[in-house]
Order: C-alpha cells, then structure tokens, then sequence
C-alpha cells in the first residue's frame, strides 16, 4: 500500500473542496456560534446553478454563477429562518438548518432529477502529468480558487472596517452589538462568504467530476470534518484539514474499498469528535455547545 | 424637554423572573446620574434594556426626546446613546487601535474619526502608549479606559457605563471617576453611572437613584443620598445608628465628600 | 403506586388496539402497523432527548441495526425469529453502551453531527456490503412467530406493535416518575445541580442512551418482519428527521408525544401521497415527500419555536404567568412590625450552637481563567454547627470558591478535604457523596417539575432504584419511593413550603424558588451546605425567617457556608465571617470584628486617592 504521487495530487484537489466547505462552516460559526447544517446542500445548490448557468456562460463565469447562487441561497436562509430564531435555543436553529438542508435537497432533486450533472472544464485539454500522477487542469483552477478564496478573507477581514467588524463580531458579539454594529448586516456578510466560497469551489469540480442532487449531506460531513481539524476557528487549518480528510477517502478508495471509503472518513469524524475535538489547533476547545 | 434620556414605567422579565418593575428615572444634558443598588437589583439589566441590547416589555425609553422603541441596537447608538458594558467587554485579541477604530464603526461615515481617536488618546495617554498591544493583555483599569475611549469613538450625547470599578482597586477607580468627571466639563457628555460601589458614585455624580429588587426605591441629589440611613443601611449593615461601623462609615463619606 | 387505574388503562389500550385491527381493512391495518413502528422509534428519541435532554440522531443506526440484525440472522442462519430480536437488541444494547460515554461528552451541535455521523456510516456500510445486499437490500424475511402462532396478517402486525408500544409508553411514563427519571430530567433541567445532588451524569446518560437503542431495534426488527423487506433508506438520515418531526409535532415533554407525533406525521405523508403525484407526477413522490418535511420542519419552527422549543427543552419554553402566589409565611410573623434581624440573632443564641470539629479544610486554593486569577491561594475551614458568611465586592472569587470546593469546578492548586477524604479532584457528584450539599446563585430549577419533586431529586443519594426498576417497580422500589417522598415532605414542613409541594417549581417567586433549593440541599442529610447568595429576591420577612432557619441547623450541628451580600443578614447569621477581596482573604473573624475591620470597610467602598500605597511615577491626573 504506497502514498503514491496519484493519491497525493487527487486528494490536493480534493482536499481544496473539502477545506472550502470547512471554511463556510467555520465563518459561519464565528459569527453565530451555530453549526449549518444545510452546509452541504447549500453548495450543492451553487453548483446546479453553475450547471444551469454554463448554459448560457463560459465555464469560469458558470462557476461565478454557481458563487453567487449559493451566496444567494446562504443569504436567504439566514433571514427566512435564522435570524428570526436567532434568540432561541441553539438546538432550535440547528433543527431549522437540518430541514432547510432537506428543502434544499429534495428541491433540487425534484427540479434536475438524481441523474449526475456535468458541464465543461474552464481550459480543456489533457491533464498534466506530474512525478508520475496526473491531475486534470480544472483541478488545478479548483486548487486555484479555493486558496485565493483563503487569502482573499483573511485581507477582507483585517483591512477595510467591515471585515474588522465582522472580526469583532467573532470575537465578542455583545460587545460589538454595544457600539454599534449591526449583526443582521454583519450575518450577510457572513452567510454570502460562507456560501459563495463553499458553492464556487464545488461547482468548479464539477467539470472533473459531476454533481448530484443529494451529494449535500456527504460533502457537508466531510467540510464538517476539515472544519474540526481547524479547530473551527483557524481557516488555514481548515485547509490542511480538508486535505487530509482527502488524503484519507482517496487511501482506503485505492487501496482497501472505494465504496467503504466514505464510511471510514465518517467513522473518524467520530472518533476525531470523542478523542480530540480541537483538531489540529492546539487550545483545548471549552466546552462547545 | 431638557431630558437627554427619561426612562419611563420600564419592566422587564428574563424568562420567567421579573427583573424590572416599573422603573423610571431622567437625567438632564450634562448630568451626571448614579443608579446605586445592591447585587441582583436589575441595574445591570436595566441599562442594556436602555441600550436596546433587550426590548422592555413595557415602558418607554427617550432619548432627547425622541422614542426609542422602534429603533434597534446600532441604531440607539447612532442616537448618541452608547454603554460601557460590565467588565469591560473589549475584543481581546485585537490592539487597542483597532478597538478604538471599531468603536467608531457607526460614524465611520462621518469623517471626523481621527480627530476623536486623537482626542481619545489625549484623555487616555496610556492608551496611546500601547496601541498596537492587544487588548487583552491590558490591565484592568486601562481595559477601562480602553472601554471608555471606545465608547467615547461614536461621539455619543450620553455614556451609559455598568460598574466601571468592578475589579479595580480604589486608586484606579478614583482615576476613572476623574476621567468622567472631565468628561462631563469638557465636552458636556451626559453620564449615568450603574456603581455598586456607592461611594465612589456618589462622589462624582450630582443625583442618584436607588434601585433594589427591581424597584426605584429613592431618588435625590447626591448630597442626600450619601447622608440617607438606609443607604448606609443597606451597604454597611447593622440596623442601629449607635453601631461602630455606622459611625466608622459616616466618617469615611464626610471625609471624600470635604475633600 | 400500581393501581386499579393502571389495570384499566391498560385494558383500555388494549381494547382500542384490539377494535382497530380487527375493523380496519387491510390497508388502514397496515397503517396502524407502521404508524406503531414510528411511535416506537419517537418513544426512543423521548427518552434520550426528552428525557435526558441530548440531542442525539442516532436512532437511524439502532433501527438499522435490530432490521438487519434480525434480517441476516432468521435468512442467512435460519435463526428463530424472537431469538434474532433479542440478539440484534443485545447487539444494538452493546454498542450504545459502547459509544455513550465518549460520545456524551459532546454537547449540543457536535452531539448531533457526531450522531448524524453515526447514522450515516451505519447507512453506508450497509449499502456498500455486499453481505448486507447492498444498495438492493435484502428479501425472504418471513413473519415472525411467537410461541407456534405467527404474526402474518396486518391485523395481527397493528396489536403486536400497539401492545409493544403500549408497554414502552407505560415504562417510560413509570420512568418519570422514579428515582432515574427524576435524574434524568434533572439532567436535562440543569446539569451542575443534577451533579450537586450527587447524580452520576455519565452513567445516567449512557443507560438511557442504551434503554433508547433496545427499543429502535426492536422496531427494526418488527419492522424487517412486516415489511419481509430490509433496503438501507429507511435506515439513514430519513429516519432521524421522521422522528424529529414526531418530536417537532407532538412535542417531547410527555412520551405520549410520540405516539401522537407518529399518528399526526403518518396522517401529514398520506395527505401528501395523494396529493403530490396530481401536483408533480408519480415519479416525484419520493422528493416531494422529503421536501414537504423539510418544508414543514421549517415553518413550524420559525412561527412556533416557542411551543415547539418548549417541547425541545429550550430555555425559553412560554408559560403563561402564573397568578401570584402568597408570600411564604415566616416562622411567627404577625402584622406586628419585624424584628430587627440583630435582636432576632439574640433571641436565636438564647439555645447556643456548640461548635464542633473541622468539617470541610481547605489550603492555598488558587483558580486561574487564562490570565485571570478568580481565587489566590485561599484558607478555608468549617467547623460542625457553624455558619460561615463569605463576604467580598463583586468579583471578589467568592461564587468561584464554592464551585471548587462544591466540585463543580478543578482548582488550579491547592487542597481541599471534608472529614478525612481528600476532595480536591473529586467531580461535584463524588463530593456530594462526601455529604456536601449546595445551592446555586441563579436559579437552577429544573424545567417542568413540582416542588416535591424537584426536592425527591435531592434524596437521590439515598436511594438505590435504577433504569429499571423505575420503569417497572418492584415492592422494594415502592417502598423506597414511598420513603423518599415522606423526607422530601418533612423537609418541606420544615421551612414552610409544604403546602407548595405540587406546584411547577419554576411558577414559584424567586424568593420561593430558593427556599426550594435549600430544601433540596437539605432532603439529603448533608455534612456540610454550601449557599451561594440565598437572599437574593427575597422579602425582608423571608430573610428573617431564613436566619432562623440557618441558626436552627447549626445547631443540629450542619457546617454551613453561606456567600452573602446583605450585611445585615450576614451579621444576624453568621458565627465567623470571611471577608475576600481579588480572589484572597483579607480578614477571617467574628460579625463584629469584620465590621469594624479598616481594610474591610475600605474594600467596600473604596477610599479617597490620597491613600495610594503603589503610586505610579507620573500621576495621571486623567
């Protein structure tokens, strides 16, 4: 059983989509203290409409389609639901995200059918071959987008006042509520990023592989994992998480079952929660409701 | 209507418990007014319901006039209303510049931000010595400081502050009243002062109220409030006048209110 | 506790189950049947959500498991039917004891996605093994017999699934009202006063946790039977978020909401059957199906989180306020004017206290936040028939130091011992063991319980009943409960609340609602009581009669630590007083020699700035 090159460079691009899920799980939780569970299905939400849109647009404008659809769709949730609830129990909006999760899905589902869906890379051509291992040139726009989408939040964050205040807001939300900032403006913010980070990277997949309608939940646990690795705090972290969770599904798929390959990852997100929930960070997580 | 805020007939319940009842209390431009009262009194809650952090469930809130019941938080500040919350609250792991420069996130639009961050730093020079630490590695009293010049960021009319002494020892609470003291000359802000620490409150404050189980049990200048019984009563224990410490704490309030 | 009433009740079920399969067609039987199935999979989930208040999804795996279990065992090895039930419930029983403990140390969200998780790889595995006939499933179950008669017909599905559905219902509901049901709700109420009234919370939660995983696999299992078809579907996410929407419907206070949430969901899916195919073509029932849910799931939430929430267990469950009760009479109160608390003290000391041995000792406690110390290397000693005030400003450590030496807290350094047992590493239901009791600062009632329950919970370090003899009592149980129950009485006597007894805890004034805690605190007979600020909400008449009453268990030779703010109370209670400031002490002494205490007074209410022993070079003259 060798890590070979292969292995590496699936589970890169793979990994990139598993981080960007993780990094919308996280903004959002930095913001709102709650975990989406519609996640998943949010983004797949992005990439049907990437799908849609790659009718009509290039591939890179699809995939700004699908950014923007899932953004959309993030935003619209936060307001129909969330914040409406945002003074109740956690359990009732996690309850709330679960079934908006299932909405989603089924939606989607009855709108394209389950049949897989698919629509053309941004630069065609044969894949590149690297020490051994090949990987397509969509893969490496995916990996592309998923780290400018890291470095872009990070200047968003720090600079303009918005982004600090979107900072405070993970820092101490009573406080940044008392001088001022306002949090549904702030959810937004949170909410689109989550989800147009998240929807752009996955529907950039699509072309190397395809989309379903009910790949939401799936895709959510895993982001879910990467995001726990982080720490649910740290968005590079998020990143490396999202690789090795990669790095452990294309593993077992080669070299001890591909259909048991989903499973393993599940059963170590289970593990990872009971033995070590801070993930990679080093702070020992209080006690996280 | 000289009132920069009158709080009329407010109550308040936290789930089940009620916490406010039917509290009401003004304070004039340029006062500076002491809410005093025990732990567990509401005077906490009483000044985040003001800050809109939570609605009242009945009652009416002004601000120079005009009903705040249908604005929200970061509207409230707009207003000119802002609050120092209880043990400081500033975001720990950012500097103290950007605290400052989030403090003025409601007025961001309005231009004059570095003239009161450099007025800011003229009032709190420590602050100035130490804007690029994080917040959370400052002291307790320039945490306090910090959370004044915070909330001094978005040119509020009235500073509403919830026990700025809690955890400070007496010289730097004394620093902090100085502070609001000349923040009341200089610039005209309004103050109203929650303290559990009577003393302190009602050396600075020109009135004060008494709230306890919820209730405004007395009101009166602060001259009258430090020579009220059952003030003395309330914060020193034993009932009767001829009690050592009663007399032991008579001597203590003279002594600052000559000084 | 077994009466005649149960005898007819049960009677009563059982006629009505009996009428209905015998007068429903095929269809509607089989109805019932499945109906029965989803009662039994929300009477699980009542019990570790409603019960225990853990937000677990995990029910998909144990339903998964008792199908297949039952499936693979009477197919492949030709098994018996009932002994393949009773495997695949062990098997289910095994791995929920297995997994409960770690897993319970997860809370709130990352409970559900861990249990999400759980139901996901259980979904899975069976859908990838080949040996489970993967995603085609598994075929050739045949109806399961009992004793030479088989359960063919869908009438004969309809009773046994009611009759088993109406035993779990009774145990659940018998559950409630014993010893462990009481743990549990106290759990779900408030942890840390579940914990301080010495309830082994792990423990609890896991045997729930495996009680909930038996009953959704013996719906799998009949389910395997009835349906004579097991694919992975039905034992996946779709499951959990059926018996979420039981909760959702028929709210989680009372197991009987999952029978009525199972029959109101049932009827919600047969309306959109017929429906939906007319809206979107037949293909699309399956989707149209989940989105309907999913839809639903939604709105009922957000226009009526409230009544929903309230069945979650959230904190803001609605009540409508209750009409205000009297004020809790004082032991002699008249309308002749109060005592002054001092003179009250003279006349309690006219019976003196003796004071005894050391009780509870503690040496150089320290508690660090991160950077803040809450508590800096603190002495502590508490003699037998005393009462110690600890006094102090705000923020002075004293709710900190309760909650070290109470458990509920691990000291950063430090000791501490009650009688010759060391219980510095002690978790708080381990030191309760050791005979400390205490009360909390904010209220810590727990959600839907009476008074006299809430008070049972106290005394339950002095029982013994469990899981299952709560369930199904034994004589023994009776009487034991009968025991608990006269106890709480007395103690409620005792401080005048008797009268309240069956009154929802949390309807009670707050002055009330104290005193209830103090009951609790004291139905367990306790060494030592720790109260942390009793006063607050009270009336001047029930701060007069809580002095006697602190006096009058000193001198049944109670060590009593009380934290305090009223002065007044503290002078007229108090045998030492222990005065704190920034986390140490500043003085230990009598009442009167505190009150005198320069340092003291000046802690208190802070001195002019001329007294400044650490002046700073430059004097910021602000």
């Amino acid at each position: 059983m060798e890590v070979t090159m292969q292995v590496l460079l699936t589970a890169l691009a793979l990994g990139a989509l598993y981080g960007a899920l993780g990094i919308g799980f996280v903004l959002v939780h930095r913001l709102t203290a709650m975990v989406n569970f519609a996640m998943g299905d949010i983004a797949v939400a992005g990439a049907f409409g990437a799908v849609l849109a790659s009718q009509v647009l290039p591939p890179l404008g699809a995939i700004a389609a699908g950014a923007v659809t899932a953004g959309v769709v993030s935003v619209i949730m936060y307001h129909l639901t969330l914040y409406p609830l945002r003074h109740h129990s956690l359990m009732v909006q996690t309850i709330v995200t679960l079934g908006v999760g299932i909405a989603i899905r089924s939606l989607l589902q009855l709108i394209f059918g389950t049949g897989p869906r698919q629509f053309a890379p941004i630069t065609p051509g044969p894949s590149f071959q690297i020490l051994g291992g090949s990987i397509p040139r969509q893969s490496l726009w995916l990996i592309g987008l998923a780290i400018v989408g890291y470095l872009a939040l990070p200047l968003f964050f720090d600079r303009p006042l918005s982004g600090k205040a979107l900072s405070a807001f993970s820092v101490n939300a009573y406080a940044a509520g008392i001088i001022g900032i306002s949090l549904p403006v702030m959810a937004t913010i949170a909410f689109a990023l989550s989800g147009a980070i998240a929807g752009g990277v996955l529907a950039a997949q699509v072309p190397t592989s395809f989309i379903t309608a009910g790949a939401g939940l799936a895709l959510g646990l895993k982001g879910f994992v990467a995001a726990i690795l982080g720490g649910f705090d740290k968005l590079g972290l998020t990143l490396v998480g999202g690789f090795l969770v990669a790095l452990t599904e294309v593993f077992v798929a080669r070299n001890i079952s591909a259909a048991q390959a989903s499973t393993i990852v599940f059963l170590l997100l289970i593990v990872l929660l009971v033995l070590r929930p801070e993930g990679l960070t080093r702070k020992v997580a209080a006690d996280r409701v | 209507m000289d009132n920069a805020l009158a709080v009329t007939d407010v109550s308040f319940a936290y789930g089940r418990a009620q916490v406010l009842h039917d509290v009401s209390f003004s304070v004039r431009t340029g006062e500076i007014v002491t809410i005093i009262g025990p732990n567990g009194a509401g005077k906490s809650t009483l000044l985040n319901v003001v800050a809109r952090t939570f609605r009242p469930r009945s009652g009416q809130i002004d601000i120079a006039g005009r009903p705040t019941a249908r604005l929200r938080q970061n509207q409230v500040v707009r207003a000119g209303c802002v609050l120092v919350p209880e043990g400081r609250q500033v975001f720990s792991t950012l500097t103290v510049a950007d605290n400052l420069v989030l403090g003025g996130y409601s007025r961001r639009h309005d231009r004059k931000s570095q003239d009161i961050l450099d007025q800011v730093y003229t009032y709190f020079p420590r602050l100035s010595e130490r804007s690029g630490q994080l917040a959370g590695t400052l002291s307790g009293g320039e945490q306090q400081m910090l959370a004044i010049g915070r909330a001094m960021m978005s040119s509020p009319s009235i500073m509403l502050l919830d026990e700025p002494s809690l955890g400070l020892a007496p010289q730097m609470t004394a620093q902090v009243m100085t502070v609001l003291g000349r923040l009341r000359e200089e610039t005209g802000l309004t103050i109203v002062l929650v303290e559990q620490n009577a003393h302190a409150a009602l050396a600075l404050a020109d009135r004060g109220y008494l709230l306890n189980g919820g209730e405004m049990v007395l009101e009166g200048t602060a001259e009258e409030l430090r020579n009220n019984p059952t003030i003395k009563h309330i914060y020193l224990g034993g009932g009767q006048s001829d009690e050592p410490v009663a007399r032991e704490a008579e001597r203590a309030l003279d002594d600052r209110a000559s000084s | 506790m077994i009466t005649w009433k149960h005898g007819a009740a049960a009677a009563a079920w059982i006629a009505v189950v009996v009428v209905y399969a015998s007068t429903a067609g095929v269809y509607y039987a089989g109805l019932g049947a499945t109906v029965g199935i989803l009662a039994l999979l929300g009477l699980g989930m009542i019990l570790v959500t409603g019960y225990a208040g853990q937000f677990s999804l995990a029910v998909g795996a144990f339903y998964g498991i008792g199908a297949y279990g039952s499936t693979i065992l009477t197919v492949k090895y030709g098994w018996l039917g009932l002994l393949a039930l009773v495997v695949s419930a062990a098997v289910a029983a095994a791995v929920g004891f297995a997994i409960a403990r770690p897993l319970f140390r997860l809370r709130g969200h990352f409970l559900a996605m861990a249990t999400l998780a759980l139901t996901e790889v259980f979904y899975l595995s069976v859908n990838n093994a080949s040996f489970t006939g993967g995603s085609t499933g598994l075929g050739g179950i045949r109806p399961l017999s009992v004793l030479g008669y088989t359960f063919t017909s869908s009438a004969s599905h309809v009773i046994l699934n009611w009759l088993l559905v109406g035993a779990v219902l009774w145990g659940a509901l018998m559950l409630r009202k014993g010893r462990e049901g009481r743990a549990l709700l106290a759990i779900r109420g408030h942890e840390a006063a579940a914990a301080a009234a010495g309830i082994n919370i792990p423990s609890s939660k896991a045997r729930i946790f495996t009680a909930s995983a038996v009953v959704s696999a013996i719906g799998g299992s009949l389910y395997a039977h009835q349906v004579m078809y097991v694919n992975p579907p039905p034992f996946g996410l779709q499951t959990a978020i059926d018996v979420l929407m039981i909760a959702v419907l028929g709210g989680m206070r009372s197991p009987w909401g999952a029978v009525i949430g199972a029959i109101v969901l049932e009827g919600l899916y047969q309306v959109i059957e017929s429906v939906l195919p007319g809206l979107l073509g037949s293909a699309a029932v399956g989707a149209g199906q989940q989105l309907s849910v999913g839809l639903l799931l939604v709105v009922i939430l957000v226009l009526r989180p409230d009544g929903v929430a309230g069945a979650l267990g959230s904190l803001w469950a609605r009540r409508r306020p209750s009409e205000p009760l009297a004020p809790v009479p004082a032991a002699g109160e008249t309308d002749a004017p109060v005592r002054s608390m001092t003179e009250l003290r003279r006349q309690e000391d006219a019976t003196p206290s003796t004071i005894g041995p050391v009780v509870l000792s503690a040496r150089g406690l320290i508690k660090r936040f991160g950077g803040v110390v809450a508590v800096d290397g603190v002495d502590l000693d508490i003699h037998e028939g005393e009462v110690l005030a600890v006094i102090g400003p705000n923020g002075a450590g004293k709710s900190t130091l309760v909650n070290l030496l109470s458990g509920n807290l691990p000291p950063t350094a430090g000791t501490a011992r009650i009688g010759d047992v060391e219980t510095t590493a002690l978790k708080a239901h381990e030191v309760a063991r050791q005979g400390l009791s205490r009360t909390f600062q904010t209220p810590s009632l727990f959600e839907g319980m009476d008074v006299l329950s809430t008070v049972k919970v106290g005394a339950h370090l002095r029982g013994k009943v469990g899981m299952l003899r709560s369930s199904v009592p034994t004589v023994a149980a009776m009487r034991e409960e009968q025991q608990l129950t006269a106890e709480a009485r007395e103690v409620l006597r005792r401080i005048g609340m008797e009268h309240l007894a069956d009154k929802d805890a949390k309807s009670l004034s707050m002055g009330q609602q104290k005193h209830v805690e103090i009951a609790r605190a004291l139905v367990s007979r306790p060494r030592l009581l720790l109260l942390d600020e009793p006063c607050a909400g009270l009336n001047k008449a029930e701060k007069a009669s809580l002095v006697s009453l602190l006096r009058s268990l000193g001198r049944d030779g109670l060590a009593i630590l009380v934290i305090e703010h009223d002065m007044e109370f503290v002078m007229a209670s108090a045998d030492r007083v222990q005065v704190l400031n920034f986390g140490a002490t500043l003085r230990v002494g009598t009442p009167e020699e505190v009150q005198q205490d320069h340092r003291v007074i000046d802690a208190y209410l802070a001195t002019s700035p001329t007294i400044t022993d650490d002046a700073p070079a430059e004097v910021n003259h602000g």
